[in-house]
């Protein structure tokens, strides 16, 4: 009963002096001391206090501008040497242009081939890379076909790259079959299969000047 | 009778330990739970107390007495906006605009009552800067120039630059005009009243001293 007694207190007082340690708080004392200086140190200036709660101080680059329209030569205005700043377009409602569609199947092969080509990077070179970061597009050549995989091994949609690249020059000339080598954009660029209301409007007109020709002549026959 | 003395005490120090255990998780939210973009929360003010008060200097060469700043907790970031006007008396509006600090900030008086993140103009077509005053307010306003919405516009100069709503992002600029959150536009634009002061300030700042 004693002991029994004796835990009891323990406990109570184990959790009394828990409970006295986290209302005062010691982080929490020490956070707002710290804190509190800091004001105390910036309150004769407020703009430290602007600039405490401020994102600081805008980025040299990539800026996008909100607003499209009027103003599209704003980047070629920007001196040279500096970051260019990109303007959005016209649309604000376009959707993103899809990657794949700009990426031709013959650029595939090229990324592969070329020496900086890592698995996972972009599949397909800028427009405006520069020179050396792998071959060109108008310098492709069916021998470059060589670097893609031996017949029979993976094949990849256009515009995925494996995640091993064959070193250049690795299989036979010309051995491998394209890969990817369907045409890029399955649409065809020229009108739908149904005719337009002007179409179908000559042709049952036509209609009715054949059926008008033939009643007409009937009565000459007979 | 101890041992009901026991018990008591027990129980006092449970009940204790519980409050404190949920307590500053209440009072003191921890940089983990800092809010998200948007309105951020206001720890009452910092005061600036007589007879000197502190002075922010306006591009002009006035200068302007400060009594209190929103003391706002966390750093903000873009899209965040902070409004507090309890306790604040009424008085002429005027709005500090810092491009330097990618902030704006709305006095009543000698009180801060408002601070957002804002966007300002790009390289080639920056903000200016200078003293203005409200021309026009127009809440659902759309560009001429650009044929982009421009909502709660609040316009400064005759050639066009206004405080609007955008969608204010890191690494994006206005052609001129001074972006703004949605929610801090509603705000500012049902406080702010025709021929305001607004003070836009550069990069080199105009320090009091």
């Amino acid at each position: 009963m004693k002991g029994r007694r004796r835990l009891t207190l323990a406990f109570a007082a184990a959790a009394l002096s828990l409970g006295v340690a986290s209302a005062a708080g010691i982080d929490t004392l020490l956070w707002d001391g710290a804190h509190t200086r800091a004001v105390v140190e910036k309150i004769s200036d407020p703009l430290s206090i602007l600039d405490a709660r401020s994102p600081g101080a805008r980025r040299a680059d990539a800026l996008r501008q909100t607003k499209p329209g009027h103003v599209r030569s704003l980047a070629a205005a920007a001196p040279p040497g500096g970051p260019e700043e990109r303007v959005l377009a016209s649309s604000r409602e376009r959707p993103p242009e899809p990657d794949l569609a700009l990426a031709p199947p013959l650029l595939g092969p090229n990324s592969l081939a070329g020496p900086d080509a890592a698995p996972g990077g972009l599949p397909f070179l800028p427009a405006g890379a520069p020179p050396g970061a792998g071959p060109t597009p108008a310098a492709f050549t069916p021998n470059d076909f060589g670097a893609l995989p031996p017949p029979g091994g993976l094949l990849l949609p256009p515009g995925q790259s494996p995640p091993g690249a064959s070193p250049p020059g690795g299989g036979p000339p010309g051995g491998g079959p394209p890969g990817g080598g369907s045409p890029p954009g399955g649409g065809p660029p020229g009108g739908g299969p149904v005719p337009e209301p002007a179409t179908w409007v000559m042709m049952i007109m036509a209609l009715f000047a054949v059926g008008a020709a033939l009643r007409r002549r009937k009565p000459v026959d007979a | 009778m101890h041992r009901a003395l026991a018990i008591a005490v027990t129980a006092a120090a449970t009940a204790i330990a519980a409050m404190a255990w949920a307590g500053p998780s209440a009072t003191a939210p921890s940089p983990a739970t800092a809010p998200s973009a948007g309105a951020q929360p206001v720890a009452g003010r910092i005061w600036y107390h007589g007879p000197h008060y502190a002075e922010l200097a306006l591009p002009d060469g006035t200068r302007r007495a400060v009594h209190s700043l929103l003391n706002v907790p966390h750093p903000m970031t873009f899209g965040d906006w902070a409004w507090d006007e309890t306790g604040v008396p009424p008085g002429p509006l005027w709005i500090r605009v810092d491009l330097k600090a990618q902030l704006i900030s709305v006095f009543r008086g000698e009180h801060e009552i408002g601070s957002a993140v804002i966007l300002y103009g790009a390289r080639a077509k920056p903000s200016p800067l200078g003293v203005f005053h409200i021309l026009q307010k127009a809440k659902d306003y759309r560009s001429y120039t650009y044929d982009a919405p421009m909502p709660y516009m609040l316009r400064l100069t005759s050639d066009g630059v206004a405080i609007h709503a955008s969608d204010v992002r890191d690494g994006w600029a206005t052609h001129g005009c001074i972006g703004v959150p949605m929610g801090f536009a509603t705000r500012l634009f049902g406080e702010a009243r025709l021929g305001d002061e607004a003070v836009i300030v550069g990069p080199e700042r105009f320090t009091a001293k």
